[in-house]
């Protein structure tokens, strides 16, 4: 069951670029950026899961963004630069990215909603699309990243060891 | 075997045949004429003086009863001194009789005229004895009828018996003599005939062979003589050609010999030329060693370049070192800017300044990042140009190296060259002596053929004298076949 987006609130967003586009993070989901971190696979995750890592002694799922944009039809980025670290509930995730831009604001009028085909295929992630510097523009819910069942399956007592 | 003998052998052994029957002819008419020589001299010595020396008995024994008589009548000793010396002589004649006789009734018959001797002798004896006495003329004429003629009538007639008895011996001796006479004249006619016979057959054999032999044998000297005329003919026509060739050659030789004079010049340049190139060869040698020390120097600047390439690129290296040191303190600051950023933001309006702080922050490290990026793209561009100015001054410096053996090479080269020069020199010397000497012998050769062309043409000359030979060789074999076979033609 798919949970209703809610409305984005207008504010300053974290700027990062994979491989292939360049997404806005909502800045009060950013707990901070730093470099990549020894990542270990899980079995059974999603193919945009790289895997687990240890960020600031807890463990926290790191996911390819571009692998996640591409819904499973890219191959995880090899040439990830940067984690940044999302504040979801209290939970952390990590999202590898290619290269973090910067933070600054978004024009509101310039981004338009999903179209209903997209928000299917999407899910719930993508907030919104717009251009920035003639590239493709994803607006990302930090909250609907990863999805319920990845986070139970997380949560599992031998991954969390 | 007897084919095999020669024309003198032959001849030889039928002259030796003929000489030896005459030997033979010979020795039985010596033996004959010995034979009969010996029969008459036998007849002569022996039966005639058989017969005369019994003449001569008679006589003397006629002649001692004359002295006997005498001395009986007259009484003188010089009577009786011829009786002894009658005597003396009769008895010498039968001693000599004796030994000629040989036939038994010879020495019986002249026993018996020495016995009737002897009894006449002492009836003789008796007489003169009784002569020497008174004794009466009649008593001794009676003495000398009684017993001296008796004994001088046999003495006489034994005499004379021995005398008929020498003419009968000296008849037959006579006639033996004249039969063995008889028959060495028969004998040696036989053989005479005989060796006619055999000389008249040796000289058909020998003639029959020797017609054959010398026949034959002129068929060869005319077969040869007409060899040797076609033989004299080919020797003429070589000997012109030979001639002729000789003269050719005797151009060539000239030819050859203004060539070789011509060579000798031309090696005589060849040295002075060669001499030339030998003291060019010495200064390029020169030149070469000289560039060879620049070369050394060139090197030698090139390994100090390549050092400081070297010593350049090791500092690159560290400037990349720093640079990767600037980059990752301008990742760092880069980060932690972007995470002041998002405190700051975090914090609201407090953090509003913080945050434009912090985002120049950002931006500087951003601006430090791509400096520090660029720096490192110039230092990479630097490297990779030391590295190829490395490359680059290591093949100028394998170049050099190169090019310093080649130089080297080139050295040894002109040394080389110098020698082969000296050698080539040398060479050109060694022709130009050389030639000269091949002049000098072309000319000995000149020379000689043209010895050899005047013996070519007195070769020519005697070819022809020896075909006149051997035409005249062939006529006298015709001669000789003439000689042998009147019929051949």
């Amino acid at each position: 069951m798919i949970t209703p987006p809610t409305p984005r609130e207008p504010g300053p967003v974290l700027l990062v670029r994979t491989r292939t586009c360049v997404a806005a993070l909502p800045l009060p989901s950013v707990v901070e950026t730093l470099r990549p971190l020894p990542t270990e696979p899980v079995a059974g995750m999603p193919a945009f899961v790289r895997g687990v890592a240890v960020v600031r002694g807890g463990p926290t799922p790191v996911i390819d963004l571009a692998a996640l944009l591409s819904g499973g039809a890219f191959a995880p980025d090899p040439e990830v630069a940067r984690f940044v670290t999302l504040r979801v509930g209290e939970r952390r995730v990590a999202l590898a990215v290619a290269a973090v831009l910067g933070v600054g604001g978004l024009d509101e009028s310039t981004l338009h909603s999903l179209p209903p085909l997209l928000g299917a295929a999407c899910g719930e992630f993508v907030e919104a699309l717009g251009a920035h510097d003639a590239q493709l523009l994803l607006v990302l819910r930090a909250a609907r990243l990863l999805p319920e069942e990845v986070w139970r399956a997380l949560a599992q007592p031998e991954l969390t060891r | 075997m007897g084919q095999a003998w020669t024309f003198g052998r032959k001849m030889a052994v039928g002259f030796a045949a003929i000489a030896g029957l005459t030997v033979l002819i010979g020795g039985v008419a010596a033996w004959a004429l010995h034979a009969v020589v010996a029969a008459k001299d036998r007849v002569i010595d022996v039966n005639c003086q058989s017969v005369a020396d019994a003449q001569t008995v008679n006589t003397e024994m006629a002649r001692k009863v004359a002295s006997l008589r005498g001395f009986l009548l007259t009484r003188e000793e010089r009577f009786l001194q011829e009786v002894r010396e009658r005597r003396s002589a009769v008895t010498a004649l039968l001693a000599r009789l004796h030994p000629q006789v040989d036939s038994a009734e010879a020495k019986r018959l002249l026993d018996q005229v020495d016995r009737t001797r002897q009894e006449y002798d002492a009836a003789a004896d008796k007489v003169i004895a009784l002569r020497k006495t008174e004794a009466s003329q009649e008593s001794v004429i009676k003495q000398f009828d009684d017993e001296t003629l008796p004994r001088r009538d046999a003495m006489v007639q034994a005499l004379d018996q021995f005398s008929d008895h020498a003419r009968a011996a000296l008849a037959d001796a006579r006639q033996a003599a004249t039969n063995t006479a008889t028959f060495a004249s028969t004998l040696i006619l036989t053989i005479s005939g005989l060796a006619i016979v055999l000389a008249i057959a040796a000289a058909g054999i020998l003639s029959r062979a020797l017609t054959r032999q010398i026949g034959s044998a002129v068929q060869h000297v005319q077969s040869s003589s007409a060899e040797l005329q076609t033989a004299a003919s080919q020797q003429t026509t070589g000997a012109k050609e030979q001639a002729t060739a000789m003269t050719e050659i005797t151009t060539t030789i000239s030819e050859l010999l203004a060539t070789s004079k011509q060579i000798a010049e031309s090696a005589q340049r060849v040295a002075q030329i060669a001499d030339d190139a030998a003291g060019a060869a010495r200064a390029g040698d020169q030149t070469v060693q000289k560039t060879h020390e620049s070369v050394a120097g060139i090197k030698r600047e090139v390994d100090l370049i390549v050092t400081h390439m070297l010593d350049l690129g090791k500092k690159s290296q560290q400037i990349g070192g720093i640079l990767e040191i600037i980059n990752e303190l301008a990742e760092q600051t880069n980060i932690l800017a972007i995470n002041a950023t998002i405190e700051a933001a975090g914090a609201g309006e407090a953090g509003k300044r913080f945050g434009v702080v912090a985002d120049e922050i950002r931006k500087l490290a951003d601006r430090v990042g791509g400096s520090a990026k660029e720096i490192r793209a110039l230092i990479d561009e630097i490297r990779s140009a030391v590295n190829t100015t490395v490359m680059a001054t290591e093949g100028g410096s394998k170049a050099v190296d190169a090019g310093a053996r080649q130089f080297g090479e080139v050295a040894a080269s002109f040394r080389h060259i110098a020698g082969l020069v000296g050698t080539i020199t040398e060479a050109a010397r060694e022709i130009e002596l050389s030639t000269k000497q091949q002049a000098s012998a072309v000319e000995q050769v000149n020379l000689a053929v043209a010895n050899t062309a005047q013996a070519a043409k007195e070769t020519e000359t005697s070819s022809n004298q020896t075909f006149q030979t051997a035409s005249q060789l062939t006529n006298l074999s015709r001669d000789l076949t003439r000689l042998i076979q009147p019929n051949a033609g």
